[in-house]
């Protein structure tokens, strides 16, 4: 039985805009390229009468149509030193239009020069292999109403051999598994929306005539039984929403004519993204978050990426401290991605500091209009105006600070 | 502070003024130019300028009579002690000499220095800086032409702002309007929202938040850029795609089709043109055919036609004959029945003459018996009318008339006996007389007139009877003879005795007269006018008729002889006339029957004759037609063959049509399922692929162009720096608004506070404004400018002090003035004077009576009041509680 390795959306080239300092962003673009490395490492760990008979990419190579030629290069170069065949097909972020990186003179030269291994799929049909049929299914366009698949219908199968297996290489979502069955927000979020289209109809008879269908598009691993696998991207490129969210694998893949697939995972990720929701009922909270980060973090530095969603409230100086707590975390981390924020609740000791100055009439009585304003707005807050009660804190705080810097 | 008296030497046109000022009012009269002003300038530059100070503050002081130096000598109280305060202003070396009560006895600065605390200055104004003078004590000081300006604007040292806010301070128990921390924080504070707003709210140039709304602003076009540049790239490459399989479907399949349909478009023209032309000969044949299968049908049917009118023609000629024998019989007959008609006509005709010879005959007989009757009458006539003659003329009017005559001649009688005495003698044995007439024993009589009575014939006895009535009875016997006379005279005239005999004479006249009448009715009944000229007339015709009947002699002969002649008597010959008739009746209705059938015959004969004409014209037409028939048909034989020769061909001819057409539907169907071309021909699919490569070329340098950015991760980047840009904005946003929020509450508090410090001015304002009867004044307090916004409350309009009128203005100017002498004067040991120099020149009379009374109020305050007026009399209710000073006249 053969065995191939089945990966996809390795979006080379994602530029992690949202990371804003450039070394951290260079990391981590430099680090989804060396997952590549990292799929080599396993197939040259295998013993030779197991050694797979090509990586299937499905979908999602480049993170555009046009990336740059550095990425081309370096994808290439990666490629070439894997020492299997590699075949690839467009997906929605590198669709195969014409114009796009596929047809460019560039490219071409470089996979002839660094990538002979790399073949790229851009039609719709059979590619006989000694070992396997390969069915490739790429997207032409960024966004096709039209089934990708569509053309396995309208096949002859018994124009194929039957002495072989046969695999099914496309991108999309599929049929039956919307954006909600897999994860609670679907496999993209803010920073990643997903893109309507390329739905996949992986039903009909057609689906006996195959007996492995490679996946490319959610970005965790997902098997759409009975022979569809989602093999996820080799290096995770977002934090996971939900517990059973895998990504930084590669599929290896066994399978024969007529049977069931066999299916392993070898991991291949190299970082971590950690997502952490954290409530601070009152500053001492404080204390117990730092530990958890330690743990977490295990004082790495430069590897992790965490998203941080707070809620709760502090005191101004709690708010202080737990300023301070986010810029060292900052420096730490690869990413700080924060979400939501403590409140600022001032303290009674803070709040007396404030409201009760006979020496400074003004500001004890702006103080108070201004810890009775928070008392409305947190009693009726306004519709109209979403941003009050913030604001007031943010004075209450304001207010405070300049008040500790002249005393 | 308090004013005790003053001295001014050699000041203006005061070459030496000693004045005493009382301790609460002091009233300075004097005359325009007699220096009052200069008395109000001199105590002011005494007290607030330094005695070395030099020009023009010192100039003005310079007297104008003499050449000395002026001096002022002011006598004043201040911390509980008297001072007096000697100023000689001779330029820099003017001298200052300040004493008091208790031995001390200061010169120069140091005098001068004290000088200024007492007077709660830093120091006194130096002769360079004059124009600062005017502020010192502005408040109390009011100089002439200044009373209706508002001390509060302009700089509060005007009016001792700071030692006025001090005392207010110290009424509310000492409590700070603002600390340093406070007045620092919101001096931060508002410099920080200066940095991000203008004065009028305005978000300032340059500032964070406007940076940060730019950015944003930048950052979504930048975006908006990018995701357009995206879309161009996608479009770009969509469009060559598209245009890849558009040339790719040109060159798979369009133009082998559009080659393949050409060829097959070609051939289908050729085998069409084929068709065609087959067509056209199998039409021809087609029609030859029919054309000779018609002529042949034409051929048969006529001459059928002309057997079946030969025959016909034959019958009809048998029935003519057959006609013209009725019409012959009927004809004959019709001419004996007019000969018969004829021969009782000229009978009739006789009979006629006949009887009307007889009624001519019978008409002259008529006429003659009319003639003998009338005759007759009239010898009738002539008898009664001679009766009547004879007769008198009465009628029956005369009749009455008589007997009305009568009867009233009989109603007089009796009316003259009802009045006359009866007289009646029954018995006399003597001779009675009346009248002398002797009456009768058993006779009587009847007394009309008075009688004369006498009894025995010797007169023994008379008597005078004498009727009743009197001269009634003389009138009834007048009306009696009228009537008697009268009567006789119509008797007379009609010649009768009585009415009854004329009554007979009228009874004969009219039995005469109406037999006359008879007569005249009878002779109306006979024609008798012109009897004679008609019976005269008659025999011209008898002759006339005799003579026509003369005629008929012959054939009245032949009815003789036949026994049939016309009858004498009329009544038989018209019944002889009616048999004629009758005869003529039956034979004109014989005559009517057969002259009906005779026109039948001839109108049928006439038919025939036409319908044989008919015939013999359409059997020459059928005559010509089968001749040219046969021509044609002879023809079409000589140059198609026969019939049978056609139809073999024909049917030869559509077996290679049907075949041909089968061809044709082989080819439209092989040229229907090829693709259908975009294109008409290979030219144009050359010039469309030409210009989808022109095409092609330009997107793929698009691509390229935009690809070689990157543009989807251009798009990311663009997306994150709008995200940060958004957040930065949001963040930025709420700072602005806590700022705001911040010194909007910051400057509310001190709104608040310092109302605390506003309140007790206003309320000492409005103290002396009742005394005008006004509303009360308000004002604001801002710890930085001081009090502003004086007005005045009338009701429910406030007033700005510019809004005022001239007296208004002057009158809340003093009261604020009295108001901040009181709230200051414990600052200046309870006391501070205030001085009105012409101040209330503007204000009524009525008015004035208010002002009074505001002073009197101030100076139970403890205030020291002077004021200064060309009509000190006006004051005059004033200065009894006070001191009157009047000025001497000027000297000239």
């Amino acid at each position: 039985m053969p065995t191939f390795l089945h990966s996809a959306d390795w979006q080379i080239g994602k530029p992690y805009a949202r990371v804003h300092d450039p070394d951290k962003r260079a990391r981590l673009r430099q680090v989804r390229l060396e997952a590549i490395d990292r799929i080599g490492a396993h197939i040259a760990a295998d013993p030779p009468q197991n050694a797979a008979a090509a990586l299937l990419v499905a979908g999602d190579l480049f993170d555009s149509p046009t990336p740059s030629a550095s990425d081309v290069s370096a994808v290439c170069a990666a490629i070439g030193a894997l020492p299997i065949p590699v075949l690839v097909i467009p997906g929605n972020h590198d669709h195969g239009a014409p114009g796009s990186v596929w047809h460019g003179a560039f490219f071409r030269e470089e996979c002839q020069r660094r990538a002979p291994n790399l073949q790229v799929l851009l039609e719709r049909r059979p590619l006989l292999l000694e070992e396997a049929v390969i069915l490739p299914c790429p997207l032409l366009r960024r966004s096709d109403s039209a089934d990708p698949s569509g053309w396995l219908r309208q096949l002859d199968w018994t124009s194929l051999p039957t002495d072989r297996p046969r695999l099914v290489l496309a991108h999309g979502s599929v049929q039956g598994f919307g954006a909600t069955d897999l994860d609670p927000a679907g496999d993209g979020d803010e920073e990643n929306p997903r893109h309507e289209g390329n739905r996949l109809r992986l039903e009909g008879d057609w689906l006996n005539e195959v007996d492995y269908i490679a996946l490319g598009d959610w970005h965790g691993l997902k098997h759409v039984p009975p022979k569809a696998w989602y093999a996820g991207t080799p290096e995770p490129d977002r934090f996971p929403r939900s517990e059973d969210y895998s990504a930084g694998q590669v599929l290896r893949v066994t399978v024969e004519r007529g049977g069931t697939p066999e299916v392993l995972t070898c991991a291949t990720g190299a970082l971590q993204w950690h997502p952490l929701q954290f409530h601070c009922n009152d500053d001492d909270d404080l204390n117990r978050l730092e530990r958890q980060l330690d743990t977490l973090l295990a004082h790495r530095v430069g590897h992790d990426l965490l998203r941080l969603e707070l809620s709760g409230s502090l005191s101004l100086a709690g708010q202080q401290r737990c300023g301070a707590l986010l810029e060292r975390l900052e420096a730490q981390l690869l990413r700080l991605k924060q979400r939501g924020a403590c409140a600022i609740a001032p303290s009674p000791d803070e709040l007396e500091t404030l409201t009760q100055r006979p020496g400074d009439p003004l500001v004890a009585l702006v103080a108070q209009q201004l810890h009775q304003q928070l008392i409305s707005s947190q009693a009726a807050p306004d519709a109209t105006d979403p941003d009050r009660e913030a604001v007031i804190r943010l004075a209450l705080s304001d207010l405070h600070r300049h008040v500790e810097a002249l005393s | 502070m308090r004013l005790i008296s003053a001295h001014l030497r050699h000041v203006r046109q005061h070459r030496s003024l000693q004045l005493q000022f009382h301790p609460q009012l002091t009233v300075i009269g004097g005359a325009n130019e007699s220096g009052k002003s200069t008395v109000v300038e001199a105590l002011h530059k005494g007290l607030f300028l330094r005695a070395g100070a030099t020009g023009r503050g010192v100039e003005e002081l310079r007297s104008r009579q003499s050449s000395g130096l002026p001096e002022v000598e002011i006598g004043f109280e201040a911390e509980g002690r008297p001072w007096l305060l000697r100023k000689r202003f001779s330029g820099a070396s003017g001298t200052c000499q300040l004493s008091d009560d208790r031995g001390l006895a200061l010169s120069g600065a140091a005098a001068e220095e004290r000088l200024a605390a007492l007077l709660g200055m830093e120091r006194l104004v130096e002769g360079r800086q004059i124009g600062q003078l005017k502020e010192r004590w502005a408040h109390l000081w009011v100089r002439q032409g200044e009373s209706g300006s508002n001390v509060l604007e302009g700089d509060g040292d005007r009016y001792d702002l700071s030692r006025l806010v001090d005392e207010l301070q110290g009424r509310q128990g000492g409590s700070a309007l603002e600390s340093p921390l406070d007045r620092a924080l919101l001096e931060q504070l508002q410099a920080r929202l200066d940095q991000l707003f203008t004065a009028s709210g305005k978000v300032r140039a340059g500032s964070p938040l406007l940076v940060a709304r730019q950015r944003q602003a930048d950052c979504q076009e930048r975006l908006n850029g990018a995701q357009a540049r995206l879309a161009d790239l996608e479009t770009s490459m969509e469009r060559l795609q598209a245009i890849d399989t558009r040339l790719d479907r040109i060159e798979r399949l369009e133009r082998p089709a559009l080659q393949q349909r050409q060829r097959l478009t070609s051939t289908l023209q050729l085998q069409r043109a084929e068709v065609r032309s087959l067509n056209q000969e199998h039409d021809n044949l087609r029609q030859l055919l029919d054309q000779r299968r018609t002529l042949e049908a034409q051929l048969a049917a006529q001459r059928q036609e002309t057997s079946e009118r030969q025959a016909l023609l034959q019958s009809v000629q048998a029935q003519v004959l057959q006609q013209d024998q009725a019409l012959r019989i009927q004809a004959g007959e019709q001419r004996t029945l007019l000969e018969q008609i004829a021969t009782v006509q000229q009978q009739q005709q006789l009979g006629r003459l006949w009887l009307e010879r007889q009624r001519l005959a019978q008409e002259a007989a008529q006429l003659r018996e009319y003639q003998q009757q009338f005759e007759q009458l009239q010898h009738q006539a002539g008898q009664l009318k001679q009766q009547l003659t004879e007769l008198p003329a009465l009628g029956a009017a005369e009749v009455a008339a008589l007997r009305q005559a009568e009867q009233a001649l009989l109603q007089a009688e009796t009316r003259c006996q009802a009045m006359a005495t009866g007289l009646e003698l029954l018995a006399a044995d003597q001779p009675v007389l009346v009248d002398g007439a002797p009456m009768a024993p058993g006779s009587s009589r009847q007394l009309s007139d008075g009688v004369e009575l006498q009894v025995g014939s010797s007169g023994g006895v008379r008597l005078r009877i004498q009727p009743g009535g009197g001269q009634a009875l003389a009138e009834a016997r007048g009306q009696l003879s009228l009537r008697q006379a009268t009567l006789v005279d119509q008797r007379r005239r009609l010649g009768v005795d009585d009415s009854a005999a004329a009554e007979g004479i009228a009874t004969q006249r009219q039995g005469l007269e109406t037999e006359l009448a008879g007569l005249r009715r009878a002779a109306a009944a006979l024609p008798w006018t012109r009897l004679k000229d008609q019976i005269a007339a008659l025999k011209p015709r008898q002759q006339r008729l005799d003579r026509t009947l003369s005629h008929h002699q012959p054939l009245l002969e032949q009815l003789r002889a036949q026994g049939e002649e016309p009858p004498e008597q009329p009544t038989a010959l018209e019944a002889w006339l009616d048999q004629r008739q009758e005869a003529l009746e039956i034979l004109g209705g014989h005559l009517a029957r057969v002259e009906k059938e005779l026109a039948d015959l001839q109108r049928l004969r006439t038919e025939q004759e036409s319908g044989l004409k008919a015939h013999h014209t359409r059997l020459d037409q059928l005559s010509g037609s089968l001749s040219s028939l046969g021509e044609r048909l002879e023809q079409l034989t000589q140059g198609h063959g026969d019939e049978a020769a056609l139809a073999a061909r024909l049917g030869q001819l559509e077996t290679t049509l049907q075949t041909r057409q089968q061809d044709l539907e082989r080819l439209d169907a092989e040229l229907a399922a090829l693709p259908r071309p975009s294109t008409a021909n290979e030219r144009q699919l050359e010039e469309e692929k030409d210009a989808l490569l022109t095409q092609r070329g330009h997107h793929e340098e698009r691509c390229q162009s935009l690809g070689a950015s990157d543009p989807a991760a251009a798009l990311e980047q663009c997306q994150a720096e709008a995200e940060n840009a958004a957040a930065d904005g949001r963040a930025i946003e709420h700072q602005a608004r806590a700022l705001q929020l911040l010194v909007g509450l910051f400057q509310q508090a001190r709104r608040d506070l310092s109302q605390r410090y506003s309140d007790p001015l206003q309320l000492a304002i409005g103290t002396y404004l009742t005394h005008l009867n006004s509303d009360d004044a308000n004002l604001d307090f801002d710890p930085q400018r001081g009090f502003v916004d004086l007005r005045l409350q009338q009701g429910p309009q406030s007033y700005g002090f510019a809004q005022l009128s001239g007296g208004m203005r002057e009158q809340l100017s003093a009261a604020l003035r009295l108001a901040l002498a009181e709230v200051l004067q414990p600052a200046y040991d309870n006391c501070l004077p205030i001085i009105f120099d012409d101040a209330f020149t503007a204000t009524d009379a009525t008015r004035l009576a208010g002002v009074h009374q505001m002073v009197r109020h101030g100076t139970r305050q403890g205030l020291q009041v002077i004021l200064l007026s060309c009509n000190p009399q006006d004051y005059q209710p004033l200065s009894t509680a006070g001191q009157l000073i009047v000025l001497p006249h000027p000297e000239r």
